[in-house]
């Protein structure tokens, strides 16, 4: 009851009869046994999450009103077990569940297993100081209950599947955080075909530097295009905007990004001219100098490095 | 678009997540737009340097539009709207209208339909089709007139006043005949924009196709049922071939039309066995009794404007046309007009008799005549691609033709089946395999020591789920022992 007074803190300025019940009476709360009080409670802890503390009656209202508040009554009514809303949520989530499993695990057993195991995660098969434990618990309302699922399914995916390097695509883009795939590749190209010139260090300041200057939905922009592989379409999903806003952003941003690098290399000192060429130099050379550089501490020119990178190679196999 | 450099990608690589992983509920609101401002940046900031994120993020929002949030139990609401409105939009985050601006693009391209059909009638207003027609001037008007449109197919009062409407326009028909040509589009005008919008729906707007092709119908399905019948006699005969194997795939493929009345459904069975087995359709429809034969003209109808069209084209807009039609029309033609049309029909050197169940269906019938990529061989055959290169699936009996999406960026040029797996490869050396019938369907980038397969792939063949090759370019032949895992090129 304390706590209650306390949560109800976070509504100073909304009277009784204010918004709180205003938000209550729209949603299905009594239906699921949830009295004015509960809801409210619920309410604040979700304000107290994400709002800073203190925050104007006004913005708290705001922001309940963007919140999915049916659908937050609904999850939180099943983590407190009503029957009715289990009922309800089956009926609606259930098979959706499975099907967006599916989609994203794109094969029949390894979907179901996956849904299973969110099920039970949702249901709240385990218990914690004897109360059951249910993920939806976590579930706040401020986006919608069907994304959320597809967002839990995602990162369960995830968090097996990729940890375990199993690569749904036979597409030779590997994702970018593991280095050891393609580092093998650039070392059998680099005793192939030597560069003739090191590359200028210069140059890789420079791109960092550029690189840091760039808004992060820039950076994010590119990663997903660059690294990741992703297609225009994809990426303006995983934004929700539209296809042709990405295309857009993207050209004008690999354009600025391009002339960045170049001011910036200008500014180190190279020439206008060299600053030109390195962006057009072969790209395999620089990348796998680049990269076998980034990777030891010593930067020594390139020739030199190949020899080393071979004596190396050599004592190592004679230590074993 | 101009590319970043290689050594600018490596350094975006090598930046480190600095702040911790996104919880799956703020991951959700940021891809829904819910976050506020300084929130979405965070999210955007850690996006751009976790990729595990950016997967997650991508895998959670992936076809995406096929998922539209469905009010189930009356979610929606205020809710949702109120927080569009009250919160400032972040930088990249405009709403996406996609299913919105296609919409409103078929919309136009039927209003265009519509009133170049109004026009071609030179002032004999059809009273009930165009007040109809123009009524309807929003997408959702038109989506009611097109349900009411169906929904009225049985009842009578409708039906006479189509008759009536139907009527009216014969003394048109004449006007008609001077469009038609060998082989060659005799279709109206206004169907002729009508291919690009099919098949260029997103994938979710597959019901909403239906609803735009109804529209067209209910202007165009009179004039197609009273084309011609003397059409050009020769073009008929030029394509009797095709329409012969046209109508053999759709039977083997759909079986029995769905019709309301079961004598029609009965008698479509058999007619365009006996249309098929005979090449001879005036037999055909001679020996079928009235009910057959009014069904038959209902699709004839749509039919026989369809037999000079090699186009995909006119094709489209026909089969479009026979779509509907083929409740309202033969509902109607049935109770008003059976004796006049019998006479039509037989006086007519052929008939087409598709009758398709859907106007996708039919307009994929029409693809596949018309020279659409059919699978190779393979009876009542599920897969083909669209003119626009979007792959379609009809998994037959009773279910309806869908655009199957893959990824929405590749223009396909050909797709295969094999028990249940499915390869389409498109431009670009674009291969995609699906291991179970197209629900899922996974990149494959054939290469070898020389590089990737980047040209054309033209032509996917496979002896079963293991041992294929595709023909790509110019007499490029990759071929597979493993299902596509690995891959050599001839």
């Amino acid at each position: 009851m304390a706590e209650a007074a306390q949560t109800a803190g976070a509504f100073e300025g909304l009277p009784e009869t204010g918004p709180g019940a205003a938000f209550y009476a729209r949603t299905r709360a009594s239906r699921y046994g949830l009295s004015l009080a509960d809801f409210e409670q619920i309410l604040a802890s979700v304000t107290g999450k994400y709002l800073p503390a203190g925050c104007a009656a006004e913005e708290t209202r705001q922001f309940c009103a963007s919140l999915h508040l049916d659908e937050l009554v609904l999850a939180r009514a099943c983590v407190a077990a009503n029957e009715k809303a289990w009922e309800d949520f089956l009926t609606a989530y259930r098979e959706k569940l499975y099907d967006m499993a599916l989609r994203i695990a794109r094969e029949q057993s390894a979907a179901r297993d996956l849904a299973d195991s969110i099920y039970a995660e949702l249901y709240g098969l385990s218990e914690r100081d004897g109360v059951r434990v249910s993920k939806l618990a976590s579930y706040t309302g401020r986006g919608s209950l069907e994304g959320w699922l597809r967002t839990v399914l995602a990162q369960e995916y995830v968090n097996r599947y990729r940890k375990n390097k199993r690569f749904v695509s036979l597409d030779e883009a590997t994702e970018g955080d593991d280095g050891e795939e393609r580092r093998s590749v650039p070392e059998l190209r680099a005793r192939e075909d030597a560069p003739a010139t090191a590359p200028d260090p210069r140059i890789a300041t420079a791109t960092d530097e550029a690189l840091a200057r760039l808004p992060s939905e820039e950076r994010f922009i590119l990663a997903a295009y660059y690294l990741d592989r992703r297609t225009l379409a994809q990426i303006a999903e995983m934004l929700n905007v539209h296809e042709s806003t990405i295309s857009r952003k993207l050209e004008k941003l690999t354009k600025t990004l391009r002339k960045q690098i170049v001011g910036h290399m200008t500014q180190l000192g190279m020439s206008r001219r060299q600053a030109e060429e390195a962006m057009g130099v072969d790209v395999r050379d620089l990348e796998i100098d680049m990269r076998i550089r980034l990777q030891d501490s010593d930067g020594s020119a390139f020739p030199k490095r190949k020899a080393n990178s071979t004596n190396a190679e050599g004592r190592k196999q004679n230590d074993e | 678009m101009p590319d970043i450099p290689k050594f600018a990608v490596d350094r975006l690589r090598d930046r480190k997540a600095a702040s911790a992983h996104p919880e799956a509920d703020v991951l959700n609101a940021f891809s829904e737009n819910a976050l506020r401002e300084s929130e979405h940046a965070q999210v955007f900031a850690h996006l751009s340097e976790c990729a595990e994120c950016r997967d997650v993020l991508a895998l959670a929002t992936q076809g995406k539009e096929e998922q539209v949030l469905e009010p189930d139990l009356a979610f929606v609401g205020r809710d949702v709207m109120v927080a569009a409105s009250a919160r400032p939009v972040p930088m990249l985050a405009q709403p996406r209208f996609r299913w919105a601006t296609l919409r409103w693009g078929a919309a136009a391209a039927c209003a265009v339909v519509v009133s170049a059909a109004v026009l071609m009638y030179r002032g004999s207003e059809p009273a009930g089709l165009k007040r109809v027609a123009s009524d309807a001037q929003t997408p959702q008007d038109r989506e009611m007139v097109a349900d009411r449109l169906r929904a009225q197919g049985g009842s009578k009062e409708s039906a006479s006043r189509e008759a009536l409407d139907l009527r009216e326009r014969q003394p048109q028909v004449e006007s008609l005949k001077e469009n038609s040509r060998i082989g060659g589009s005799f279709v109206m005008p206004q169907v002729a924009t009508r291919p690009p919008d099919l098949p260029v729906a997103s994938p979710g707007s597959k019901q909403y196709l239906k609803k735009s092709d109804s529209m067209a119908q209910a202007s165009g399905t009179a004039t197609h049922r009273d084309s011609a019948y003397a059409d050009n006699d020769k073009a008929k005969r030029l394509d009797e071939p095709r329409l012969r194997e046209r109508v053999a795939a759709y039977e083997a493929q759909n079986g029995a039309l769905k019709n309301e009345t079961a004598t029609g459904q009965t008698e479509n069975r058999t007619v365009p066995a006996t249309v098929t087995a005979d090449g001879k359709d005036q037999t055909g429809v001679r020996t079928a009794d009235k009910a057959a034969a009014t069904a038959v003209a209902g699709g004839a109808g749509a039919g026989a404007g369809n037999a000079p069209v090699a186009a995909p084209g006119p094709s489209d807009a026909v089969a479009s046309a026979a779509a509907p039609a083929e409740q309202k029309a033969q509902a109607v033609l049935q109770k008003t007009a059976p004796a006049k049309l019998n006479d039509e029909v037989q006086s007519s050197s052929e008939q087409v008799v598709v009758a398709p169940k859907s106007a996708l269906a039919s307009a994929r019938a029409e693809n596949q005549a018309a020279g659409g990529l059919l699978v190779r061989g393979r009876q009542g055959a599920e897969w083909s691609v669209t003119p626009v290169g979007k792959i379609e699936h009809s998994p037959g009996a009773g279910e309806p033709t869908e655009i199957v999406p893959i990824d929405p960026n590749v223009e396909f040029l050909t797709v295969t089946a094999v028990g249940t797996s499915v390869w389409a490869g498109g431009k670009g050396g674009v291969l995609y395999n699906s291991p179970d019938s197209g629900a899922r369907w996974i990149r494959v980038v054939p290469q070898d020591e020389k590089g990737r397969l980047s040209s054309d792939v033209r032509q996917i063949e496979f002896d079963d789920n293991q041992h294929g090759q595709i023909v790509a370019g110019k007499n490029e032949v990759w071929s597979t022992a493993d299902g596509g895992k690995s891959w050599k090129r001839k």
